[in-house]
């Protein structure tokens, strides 16, 4: 197992992981809603990574591999801890996100390097309301409390600064695709 | 793609979805390959915000953490997380935009983040540009002349900080003290957050401490009140003391002292900032002649005694009935919970008037009845007073034989539940209008159908209606719920005083009056 492994090896990997690390995260993010279990599947994942890491033949593929580990640790994590829980997607649908994800991981990879161009897009205020909006312990509830808005109001604000942010990096990526 | 399709995923995503939602999501995402990708883009979005977020927020100073020594395999197994971890540390750093600044001290691109926010305040008044009514605390020097604040950290730290004073947030989890003196009380989530001073860092390990700076020599005095703080040098962040729960420390021109024990008994602690403001009211409300009663609700020496604070008018003290003494706005503050059918203060308010005005703080657990009553007159009869809640939460009353409650027009928002609530019922004869102010809003306005008749409220029931014979079939008007503060002026108030009402007695900074929107289709 890890033992086996050379200092070289331990390099590879980890510099792979920290370069992929967003992607397998992301197509976590994509079924599962809850942070602390996202943060747990993702070291499940490279744990996993690490003890067959010398199965995968194609460094370039890692990104891909750890993806596929990624949907059976999620399915493995959803029988095992949230089987009961409401709002979990079903497994079948988890698995058709997981896998049709699995060939769009370069896109996934692109659309992720595009937030910083379309936040700077934004008016101030916005962008600082959305990204103090994702901050770790922060919720809608705490937010509106602090900004004297309702919860309500709050949410549909924060829907719209997403919307834009999608529209954004859509357009960004057609202009790069040369659609546009 | 279809709108409602991408709310769907979208409440989902933020934890807003209905079951029956839920389930129509799924058998639309079975049935899209178009939905489920759009999902799969939502997430690579959020994906990025989170993490920008994580940098935005955490990278500037990280809180101290404290090491403990680990087994070596247990090193040589985390070994590679590690390394990972400060790769991609040293990655995001490199990744930084331009707009976000790196160094402490310099942050001027974040000037308008919110750092801090203030819960409450006392007499503040600040000498540089801090504008009163702005709760928001981002970087920067903030010079606090006179009075107290209570500033929360959204680590969750509290500090208070009692004027004159001038301290710099720095971020999160530092704040340099010029001069003055604060109290910090720290939560696990802040467990690091320091005080900076010239010669020293007071970094709080948990969980409560105060400390002085000295305006002419910048001596430090601290006194840890739980847990344990590290005294630490500030030039090289040498650990020179750790100070434990109940132990005290002076630190004056680089050396320790461990000499005279300060007093910090008088410092401000979080709540009684907000009770200290509310009992030094405005000493001309108390001179005014035209305040009949005040009912502070303190408890006496005979708990069965609603004591009014004017003693030199006419309304007597209030008996109190089955109502228990329970907690008010602050710590330290008391109510009287009416919570069964029986419940309720007997006050007299004596005489005959052309205009009468009733204010009241009330947090109300549930509308149980069809009317709620906040204070009634005994009876029903010409010149009665009647006050209460409907069961959908609007204010509603007036005088019997002068008011017509079928011409009253309701305007605003339902009082809420479960939250303090500022409720001013305003009657003028001479003008033919009757008023209900919630939280300093107009929310009933009526027109007064006979200026004869005079008001009378003579005996009146606080917290409930328990009517003469005569009104027997009448259902039971209990409230259900707190009133801590109760004011009965004989002339009608305007909005200004009423506002001025309010702000004196509002629970804190952060107490919204706004109050949820009417969603119900109301028939009345």
């Amino acid at each position: 197992m890890s033992q086996s492994y050379s200092e070289d090896q331990h390099q590879t990997f980890i510099s792979l992981l920290t370069r992929h690390e967003p992607v397998i995260r992301a197509s976590i993010r994509a079924v599962i809603w809850q942070q602390e279990d996202i943060d747990e599947i993702l070291q499940r994942v490279s744990i996993v990574a690490w003890q067959k890491f010398n199965t995968l033949i194609e460094r370039d593929g890692f990104a891909v591999w750890a993806c596929v580990i990624a949907r059976y640790e999620i399915l493995k994590f959803k029988r095992d801890k949230v089987r009961d829980r409401l709002f979990e997607l079903d497994p079948d649908i988890t698995e058709k996100i997981m896998i049709e994800g699995e060939q769009e991981v370069s896109l996934s990879s692109r659309r992720i390097n595009q937030l910083d161009r379309c936040l700077e897009h934004l008016p101030q205020k916005r962008r600082e309301l959305i990204l103090t909006s994702y901050r770790s312990g922060c919720s809608i509830k705490s937010l509106a409390e602090t900004l004297g808005k309702s919860q309500d109001g709050l949410y549909q604000l924060l829907k719209r600064i997403r919307l834009e942010l999608k529209l954004c990096i859509d357009r960004q990526m057609n202009i790069e695709d040369g659609i546009t | 793609m279809n709108k409602d399709d991408l709310d769907l995923v979208d409440e989902w995503r933020h934890h807003r979805i209905s079951e029956d939602n839920f389930q129509k999501l799924q058998l639309r995402l079975r049935a899209s390959a178009k939905l489920r990708a759009e999902l799969r883009a939502l997430a690579d979005l959020e994906e990025s915000l989170t993490s920008k977020a994580l940098q935005t927020f955490a990278i500037f100073e990280e809180p101290p953490i404290v090491f403990k020594p680990l087994p070596v395999n247990r090193i040589l197994t985390i070994l590679p997380w590690f390394i990972a971890a400060a790769s991609i540390f040293l990655a995001t750093l490199a990744w930084a935009p331009q707009w976000l600044p790196i160094k402490k001290q310099t942050l001027p691109e974040l000037s308008h983040h919110i750092t801090a926010i203030l819960v409450d305040e006392e007499g503040a008044n600040f000498s540089n540009s801090k504008r009163m009514g702005d709760v928001s605390f981002g970087p920067g020097t903030y010079s606090l002349e006179s009075g107290s604040i209570h500033l929360r950290f959204l680590n969750g730290a509290d500090l208070l900080v009692q004027g004159p004073a001038e301290f710099e947030i720095k971020n999160e989890f530092h704040t340099q003290l010029w001069f003055g003196g604060i109290r910090a009380i720290v939560p696990k989530t802040a467990r690091g957050f320091t005080i900076m001073t010239k010669d020293a860092n007071f970094e709080d390990m948990g969980t409560e401490f105060a400390l002085t700076v000295g305006l002419e020599n910048g001596e430090c005095a601290m006194h840890v009140f739980e847990g344990s703080v590290n005294v630490r040098n500030s030039l090289d962040g040498k650990l020179l003391r750790n100070i434990q729960e109940g132990d005290w420390i002076r630190y004056n021109g680089g050396f320790i002292e461990n000499s005279e024990r300060v007093n910090f008994s008088e410092f401000p602690v979080p709540g009684n900032i907000g009770y200290h403001r509310w009992r030094n009211q405005d000493k001309l409300m108390m001179n005014d002649p035209d305040l009949m009663a005040w009912f502070p609700f303190n408890k006496e020496s005979n708990p069965s005694l609603l004591t009014n604070a004017r003693r030199d008018q006419s309304v007597r003290d209030g008996r109190i009935v089955g109502a228990r003494w329970v907690s008010g706005r602050w710590p330290g503050k008391q109510a009287l919970l009416f919570d069964r059918d029986n419940d309720y203060v007997q006050v007299e308010i004596p005489g005959e008037h052309q205009e009468l005005s009733i204010a009241v703080w009330v947090k109300i657990d549930s509308f149980d009845n069809d009317m709620n009553a906040i204070l009634n007159s005994n009876g029903a009869d010409a010149g009665d007073f009647h006050f209460q809640i409907t069961r959908q939460g609007w204010p509603r009353g007036g005088i019997i034989g002068v008011s017509d409650s079928r011409k009253n027009k309701w305007l605003g928002s339902p009082i809420p539940l479960a939250k303090w609530t500022h409720l001013v019922a305003v009657t003028s004869i001479p003008n033919k209008t009757h008023q209900i102010y919630v939280n300093g809003k107009l929310a009933l306005e009526g027109i007064l159908t006979n200026t004869q008749a005079p008001i009378r409220p003579g005996f009146c029931m606080l917290g409930n209606w328990l009517p003469s014979p005569e009104y027997l079939d009448d259902p039971p008007r209990a409230l259900r719920g707190r009133i801590d503060e109760l004011q009965v002026w004989k002339r009608a108030l305007d909005q200004a005083s009423i506002e001025r009402l309010l702000e004196q007695g509002r629970p804190n900074q952060l107490w919204n009056p706004q109050n949820p929107p009417q969603t119900l289709n109301i028939v009345w």
